[in-house]
């Protein structure tokens, strides 16, 4: 079978990291992949683990009251009707509206648009106006929404354990402050997350002003010290870079995952897909070269990439400098870089990348990732002044808040320790569980007398904590935020406080003194900027989602110091000598812990390893044979005499002999979805090794059943993901619609239901070449749609319910691998083989080429989810909503019907959306445009990887996106007509590369 | 002999009244969980005994004047409180039929009126559509204007959606007349309604996904 | 079995002696011997065999009402099915049971059609077995679907929605094609039945027995007429319920290929379907009619030819399945479609391995040993052959559903495993074909008393057509 895998495929598929061979570990691995054929069978009840979990739990009475509403169904219920008694203003009943306000996350605000539907937000976008947006969303903002409801955060103060009330707070508080006041604040501190909120950074001051002798820390466990050190060293003062990623043609990313995880990650997304998108074979495209540890999805996208130990990537960095000075005349401020020790082919990587740099002065871009040393990042500055970048690709504006994190959070604890802290309030944090584990933040709290701890949730700081004080979630408060660039937005609530939380801002007002609502605050915050406060530019900057007139930073002009760079370089430690290295990362789902109570998230598979609910020991498959353990198994990991024990998972394509650690999971007090999930990683996280340590790693005891929404990750020869490289598309322009040798199918059966002439002709576009399998459309898709989560236990069954998911598949070399994503939401067939096998028209055809699924139709016989060639259909095996907390229902779109038990459910291309706009373009009585449908996967997505629209309308995005040679369908010799189809995704390798 | 011998004849009788009593069972089983019997007539009493004989009829007031969003969003909307007493704080301004009315306005409590039409939760019906493409709130809801009490004269089943939804001739009217009750159309019906069709290009969906989602 | 009391056969030299046929009944019995013999199980009381039988059915159909109980309640997750494998047990249990459903009618229309007078002493039960398997076989469509209170909405009936269901399907031609064939095998059995209820209500004691055979009965009085009538109708049913016996499995397989699952979608399957569906029937026929014949001394009336002659069918089934199981192979090969190959590559080596050879094993390996004749006539050999049989084909089915776990998309394979309360479901469905055919041993003559005459020497007295030696004359 393996030629003609070969020949059927630009490059060589394989099936599974050992199938090459057929090594034993490849039976292990099948292992994992046919279980025990009677394993869970017995296992009574079915669901014992989600029983324990009582929110997925279903056993019980509910198949009763079900089967009871079933029979009571004849008689009337008694439904009422409730009227406002007063109509606010600008509401009209059954008229959904939208508000933008920005999202507070990774230090800076992610500009986003809110759909209320009579007063409770339901919906998620992102807003077109906003520089850090342009109208895309990440998965947490499109997440968010849920936290909303989470019936787990915290409603009430609480002292200790006990329910309290906000008066006697302040009746603890007032003799506390008075005293405070009296020594300017000695002995309290302030531990905060780091704000891009300037009304906030003002109240902040204040407070300072307040209370003179107080110290202020601001700790996020995923911060941005090292580039702000780095640009301290380089720059001389700390400098934040706007990178515009559309100006590169190339791109070297030291372990930097600027698609995802590097703050403004969706701007970079959109502008890196610019250059990635291509019409024609006459059109060009960047290049990356990717020099990673971890497989990250940026590395998916990679066209070279470079697999290597954390703690090497600065030498690379270190050789790429030596080989553009020395061989590609760059003047590194007539430093020297000493030749560096790395092994050929690494230095033949290096060498091709520096050539490639040389070759593209001033169009080209060095990044270093948050998880490198600062000088790693004053380098990758340095040769981007080198290169002569600096202007043309990046610019420097003032970093507005450059807290010292990492130092900060110890030398808090030193002093809590010592007792210099008497009074210490947590602003939003959660010190308790994510601070570096050597200054055993616990223990130092305990000496403190009076800890005050705001926060969504109570949390596990929250519990060690003496008060315990309810926050607001973003949506329910007045704020403001910062844009990546400076640009200003006011963050405005969108539903009324649902408990009794107050804001960081509010909270600061009553430490003042003068409590006052977040509303004023804000007001007379930007009355005080703007000389006096503008009612009608207030509410402009309500409207369009920004504060009107340039508020972005200033650029600044900065020349590097590249002595102090090399000085810094000298200082550098060496790498630790052969022993394996952790590095430790934010997690693609839960971040660094804080939506770990998310079940959206907790069950969005992560989009490379695919696991779910869980995070792992990422390794490669040489460092797992090293170390004699397979996927699934626990192995004990000990950083600095720290020991835990975690399941590891053999990822291809990453670097040996170190081992990657997401953060984020083991919560402990997180909420009955978060808690005990995954390993807490946090636990081996040291103040000197935050990002990369020296380990040592054995393989443990037992076996860890890891779950992921794809058991197999290989393509088995099939051209369903379809690639070549740009010399390979000039060549041939037709080549993807080549790779498949199917005769053109005929169908005996002629006559049609619908000929699918009249438009519109509803079709989608999905671009392999820009889509970087964030999972942004998923999340999207299942916020748009009520599609419910399922749990651990019921995935690993294989019955998670997304709509759209990403098909993930490595191909190339078993080492080296690279992935490929696939987004596969329903095809939309016009033959469609699910709907002639109904047996109750259940799913059947719209005259404009929908494959209709109407679940009150349905009895449920899944006969046309076997019949479908892409199961993309999903069936309610249980009643997943059966513990479903009331709150988690004003999280519904009240558009789409939640559907129950016993019914098959599946992508609509958002009808609900297109009725929507159909209606509101017949009562105007005008025809449709285009674009004016936009579906919930294509709003969200970052790189506009998804079009819609009418594919009979040649004007049409989509029409021209099928007109091009790249498009194709997938299994297009099954003759079932998809309208959802694909273009081919295309590689852009350094041709002198691939000879060496 | 074990049975008499009558007993031969029974066979051809008993086979025939079965047959029947068998038909006029299903029959009338069919009615009785029929919309027809289950849903049309159903009129409960409302809080307030607002009468629509009155304000419509006798009165002649525009449906629209109360349920403002009919032309705009999908819920044809039930008046605000407040609507009530742009008339009521002058006219019967304390009538203690009135009283729920005033006392929501004072407390801004909501008055908890019966709902009557009841589509279900998987149909998303929308007034505005139907009312600008002109269907008459006649042909759905029937004589409001001679109703004292509110009651649902028609069955709202599936079949009778689809009666208009595939001939939307029979039903519609011109623009104008969407609130009229009583209307009769100037000449033949279906001419005018292939008029108006045409004209306004009117093609109501027959796909599920029109109205199932 | 109990030869041992009978004279010396003279059927060692007949095969060969084209002038003289085999004799249907031994022992020589008269017309009075066999209805003692035939209603004794019926008019003595029940043996405790019947007793300890009975009660382990009649539990395992309270299993079975537990689980679909069960089932209704909490919803089909509490089956193993999941993404790409919505069908498992449910579906095997249905074609299975489908599939043993059809020796009956064959037996008692086809054999009848060709004059193939031995059919006399099986045919009874053999029906009777028919009808209690098609109920079974129903059980399964009815309750795996996910809302069974909207079951109705797959029945052609005048609705209020005006919406009707959909003709294409072939879940809704299952409805139609069992459906029939259970009301045409009913019809058959129970007119076969008439002259022997007859006979049960004129020997009754009880006033009950003598009612309710009675009415039964339907006044039958063996006159001329009657016979003739019966005769006719008897012919006529027969007639229709051939076709029947051919169309039901060919319909059932549709189920597959119709669809365009690769392993599914092929033409051979009605063929197929219906061969492999006959093989299984005559196979529980043997298992039952062993235990039966022994147990309420038929030994002469249910003779070794009768399970020699059905031994040979099952030879000839069993290569014919073995045949097809060849010709997917061959035929996915031909085609050269990278899927199809896959699929059954992967059914022979894949993680489902087990469950093909299990069933290559049983449904072509084991039928080979009625090659030799010996083998045919021994009852132990052929009790456990026809009890593998079943177990073979009831792999073949799953073998064919477990195409699905690995179809089109890698990313969306997976792998299905039953659940406890499967497993008790398919228990209980055996629970409930026992429990009616415990039942029907007890309570109906399980021999069709009156045709069984006709094939006794003395019906013949001038030796012509059968002409058989009565038994104990040497020959």
């Amino acid at each position: 079978m393996k030629e003609e895998r070969v020949e059927d495929q630009s490059r060589p598929q394989w099936r599974s990291l050992d199938e090459l061979t057929g090594s034993p570990e490849y039976r292990q691995y099948a292992e994992t992949e046919f279980p025990d054929f009677f394993e869970e069978t017995f296992d009574f009840p079915p669901d014992a683990e989600n029983a324990a979990l009582s929110r997925r739990s279903f056993l019980g009475v509910m198949g009763a009251t079900l089967a009871l509403t079933g029979l009571a169904g004849c008689q009337r219920p008694l439904a009422k009707i409730l009227p406002y008694s007063k109509l606010p203003e600008d509401l009209l009943p059954g008229v959904p509206q939208t508000y933008a306000t920005v999202m507070p996350f990774r230090g800076m605000g992610e500009g986003i648009l809110v759909t209320s539907n009579e007063g409770r937000p339901t919906k998620i976008e992102g807003n077109p106006d906003h520089p850090s947006s342009l109208g895309a969303t990440h998965g947490f903002a499109q997440a968010s929404i849920l936290e909303l409801y989470d019936p787990d955060r915290s409603q009430l103060p609480m002292e200790g354990g006990a329910a309290r009330t906000w008066d006697e707070f302040n009746t603890w508080l007032t003799p506390k402050l008075s005293a405070l006041r009296a020594v300017g604040g000695r002995g309290l501190a302030f531990l905060s997350l780091p704000t891009a909120s300037p009304v906030l950074r003002a109240k902040r001051t204040e407070i300072l002003s307040a209370f003179p002798n107080a110290r202020w820390v601001d700790y996020e466990p995923v911060n941005r010290d090292n580039a702000i050190e780095g640009s301290r060293i380089a720059l001389g003062r700390p400098t934040r870079q706007l990178i515009a990623f559309d100006q590169a043609d190339v791109i070297v990313s030291l372990d930097s995952d600027f698609l995802f995880v590097e703050p403004n990650s969706v701007r970079h997304a959109k502008d890196y897909a610019h250059r990635r998108r291509v019409a024609s074979e006459r059109d060009t495209m960047n290049r990356l070269y990717m020099v990673e540890t971890v497989f990250s999805i940026t590395g998916s996208m990679a066209d070279h990439r470079l697999r290597i130990a954390p703690s090497q990537v600065g030498e690379v960095a270190r050789a790429l400098a030596f080989s553009l000075s020395a061989n590609h005349n760059t003047y590194l401020g007539g430093q020297t870089w000493a030749a560096v020790r790395l092994s050929d082919p690494v230095l033949a990587f290096v060498e091709r990348m520096a050539h490639d740099l040389a070759e593209h002065r001033g169009r080209s871009i060095v990044i270093a990732g948050a998880t490198q040393p600062p000088e790693v990042h004053a380098l990758a500055m340095a040769l981007n002044h080198a290169l002569g970048n600096v202007g043309p690709v990046v610019r420097y504006t003032g970093e507005p808040y450059p807290g010292e994190q990492r130092q900060g959070i110890a030398g808090l604890a030193h002093s809590m320790d010592t007792g210099e802290v008497n009074f210490l309030v947590v602003l939003g944090g959660n010190p308790v569980y994510n601070a570096p584990a050597d200054i055993d933040f616990t223990a130092k709290m305990r000496k403190v007398p009076d800890v005050v701890c705001l926060g969504l949730y109570h949390d596990e700081s929250s519990e060690k904590a003496s008060w315990h004080l309810p926050e607001t979630h973003f949506l329910e408060t007045w704020g403001d935020g910062e844009a990546w660039d400076g640009t200003r937005s006011i963050q405005q609530p969108l539903i009324a406080p649902m408990y009794q939380g107050k804001s960081e801002l509010e909270v600061l007002s009553l430490f003042l003194g003068r409590p006052a609502d977040a509303h004023a605050l804000v007001q007379e915050q930007y009355g005080r900027e703007w000389g006096v406060f503008s009612a009608s530019r207030w509410d402009r900057a309500l409207n369009d989602g920004v504060v009107p007139a340039g508020t972005a930073f200033a650029e600044v002009v900065a020349t590097p110091d590249m002595s102090g760079t090399s000085a810094a370089w000298s200082r550098r430690a060496p790498a630790p000598a052969n022993g394996l290295e952790v590095l430790f990362r934010p997690d693609y789902s839960v971040w660094d812990g804080r939506f770990a109570n998310n079940s959206w998230m907790q069950e969005l598979p992560d989009p490379m390893t695919k696991i779910v609910w869980d995070n792992a020991a990422l390794m490669s498959l040489k460092t797992a044979k090293s170390l004699g353990v397979k996927d699934g198994d626990l192995v004990s990991v000990s950083v600095a005499n720290r020991e835990m024990e975690i399941a590891a998972c053999v990822v291809p394509g990453m670097a040996d002999g170190s081992v990657v650690l997401p953060l984020g999971y083991g919560r402990t007090r997180a909420g009955r979805v978060g808690n005990g999930v995954g390993f807490n990683t946090y636990a081996l996280r040291t103040t000197t090794g935050m990002d990369i340590a020296p380990a040592t790693v054995k393989a443990g005891a037992g076996h860890y059943s890891l779950v992921r929404t794809q058991d197999h990750q290989a393509l088995e020869g099939r051209p369903l993901v379809r690639e070549g490289t740009v010399e390979e598309y000039r060549k041939n322009p037709e080549f993807a619609r080549e790779m498949n040798e199917a005769p053109p199918p005929i169908s005996l059966y002629t006559n049609k239901e619908y000929d699918f002439t009249k438009p519109p002709q509803w079709g989608m576009s999905i671009d392999l070449n820009t889509c970087i399998g964030c999972n942004a459309c998923a999340i999207a898709c299942q916020s748009e749609n009520n599609v419910p989560t399922v749990g651990k236990k019921q995935v690993k069954k294989n019955r998670e319910m997304h709509w759209i998911r990403i098909d993930r598949y490595y191909v190339g070399d078993v080492e080296d691998a690279e992935a490929v994503h696939q987004p596969i939401p329903c095809m939309q067939c016009e033959n469609a083989p699910c709907e002639n096998v109904c047996p109750v028209n259940a799913t059947n055809h719209s005259a404009d080429g929908l494959n209709q699924m109407v679940y009150n139709r349905c009895i449920g016989t899944r006969y046309c989810l076997n019949n479908c060639p892409y199961k993309v259909r999903r069936f309610n095996f249980l009643a997943w909503r059966k513990d479903q907390p009331e709150v988690i229902k004003m999280a519904m779109n009240p558009d789409v019907t939640v559907r129950m038990r016993g019914v098959m459910e599946k992508c609509t291309y958002c009808v609900q959306r297109i009725n929507r706009k159909r209606i509101e373009a017949k009562n105007a009585q005008r025809e449709l445009k285009d674009g004016e449908i936009v579906t919930a996967c294509q709003q969200a997505c970052p790189t506009e990887a998804i079009v819609f629209g009418d594919l009979k309308d040649a004007e049409s995005r989509v029409a021209k996106l099928k007109a091009q040679e790249r498009s194709y369908t997938l299994l297009e010799e099954l003759n079932t007509q998809p309208r959802t189809f694909y273009l081919a995704r295309l590689r852009n390798p350094n041709l002198e590369m691939e000879k060496a | 002999m074990i049975f008499p011998k009558w007993t031969n004849r029974t066979p051809i009788p008993v086979a025939i009244g079965g047959g029947v009593l068998l038909v006029l069972v299903v029959t009338a089983f069919a009615y009785y969980i029929s919309p027809y019997s289950t849903q049309v007539g159903y009129a409960p009493t409302q809080p307030v005994p607002y009468s629509h004989k009155l304000h419509a009829g006798a009165l002649g007031m525009d449906c629209r004047y109360c349920h403002v969003a009919v032309e705009r969003s999908p819920v044809a909307m039930v008046p605000v409180s407040q609507t009530c007493m742009n008339c009521h704080s002058v006219i019967k301004k304390d009538s203690d039929k009135l009283a729920p009315i005033r006392q929501s306005v004072e407390t801004g409590m909501p008055v908890a009126w019966v709902r009557v039409h009841h589509a279900p939760d998987f149909v998303y019906f929308n007034h505005s559509v139907h009312v600008n493409a002109g269907v008459g709130c006649e042909s759905c809801h029937g004589r409001i204007d001679q109703m004292e009490v509110v009651r649902q004269a028609k069955p709202l089943n599936m079949a009778w959606c689809l009666d208009c939804h595939r001939a939307p001739e029979k039903y519609v009217r011109p623009p104008e007349f969407v609130t009229a009750m009583g209307y009769v159309p100037a000449g033949n019906q279906l001419d005018l309604g292939r008029q108006l069709v045409k004209a306004r290009n009117i093609h109501p969906p027959t796909d599920c996904g029109g109205c199932h989602r | 079995m109990s030869t041992a009391t009978m004279p010396p056969e003279p059927r060692e030299l007949v095969p060969d002696d084209p002038r003289r046929r085999l004799t249907l009944v031994h022992g020589g019995h008269s017309f009075a011997d066999i209805t003692r013999m035939v209603c004794a199980p019926v008019e003595e009381p029940a043996p405790r065999g019947w007793w300890i039988g009975f009660g382990i059915a009649f539990a395992c159909l309270g299993l079975f009402v537990a689980m679909v109980v069960y089932l209704v309640l909490v919803g089909i997750g509490i089956w193993g099915l999941n993404n790409p494998q919505a069908w498992g047990f449910d579906t095997t249990n249905f074609v299975w049971w489908v599939g043993i459903g059809h020796a009956g009618t064959l037996i008692s229309a086809i054999l009848y059609l060709f004059r193939q007078k031995w059919r006399t002493a099986i045919n009874r039960f053999a029906e009777a077995m028919t009808i209690f398997a098609v109920i079974c076989a129903l059980m399964f469509p009815t309750i795996h679907v996910g809302r069974i209170w909207m079951l109705w909405m797959a029945l052609p009936i005048p609705n209020w929605e005006s919406v009707w269901p959909q003709f294409r399907s072939p879940l809704l031609w299952d409805v139609f094609a069992v459906g029939t064939y259970f009301t045409v095998s009913l019809i058959f059995w129970y007119m076969g039945l008439i002259p022997d209820l007859a006979t049960l209500r004129d020997r009754a004691k009880s006033k009950i027995r003598w009612l309710v055979y009675g009415i039964l009965a339907m006044g039958w009085r063996g006159s001329a007429r009657h016979w003739s009538n019966y005769e006719k109708a008897y012919l006529i049913l027969a007639g229709i319920s051939t076709p029947l016996v051919l169309s039901v499995h060919s319909i059932v397989s549709f189920d597959f290929a119709v669809s365009i699952i690769p392993g599914w979608h092929t033409t051979i399957f009605p063929p197929y379907f219906v061969a492999g569906a006959i093989f299984s029937g005559f196979a529980m026929v043997m298992t039952l009619a062993i235990v039966a014949r022994r147990a309420f001394r038929l030994t002469d009336i249910i003779t070794i030819d009768h399970l020699d002659n059905m031994n040979k069918i099952m030879l000839v089934t069993g290569m014919m399945v073995g045949y097809a199981y060849l010709m997917e192979f061959f035929i996915s090969w031909y085609s050269g479609n990278r899927y199809e190959m896959f699929t059954f590559v992967n059914r022979a080596f894949g993680p489902y391995a087990w469950a093909y050879w299990i069933m290559i094993t049983c449904n072509v390996l084991v039928p080979q040993i009625f090659w030799f004749r010996r083998n045919r006539r021994s009852i132990p050999v052929m009790f456990v052959a026809s009890i593998l049989i079943n177990v073979g084909m009831w792999f073949e089915r799953f073998v064919i559903i477990m195409s699905l776990s690995r179809d089109f998309l890698p990313s969306s394979w997976g792998y299905y495993k039953p659940t406890w309360v499967e497993i008790c479901t398919l228990i209980g469905s055996l629970g409930l074909f026992f429990t009616f055919f415990f039942l029907f041993l007890r309570f109906l003559p399980m021999v069709a008393m009156a045709e069984i005459k006709n094939v006794l020497p003395q019906a013949d007295a001038h030796g012509h057509g059968q002409g058989g030696v009565p038994a104990g004359e040497p020959a």
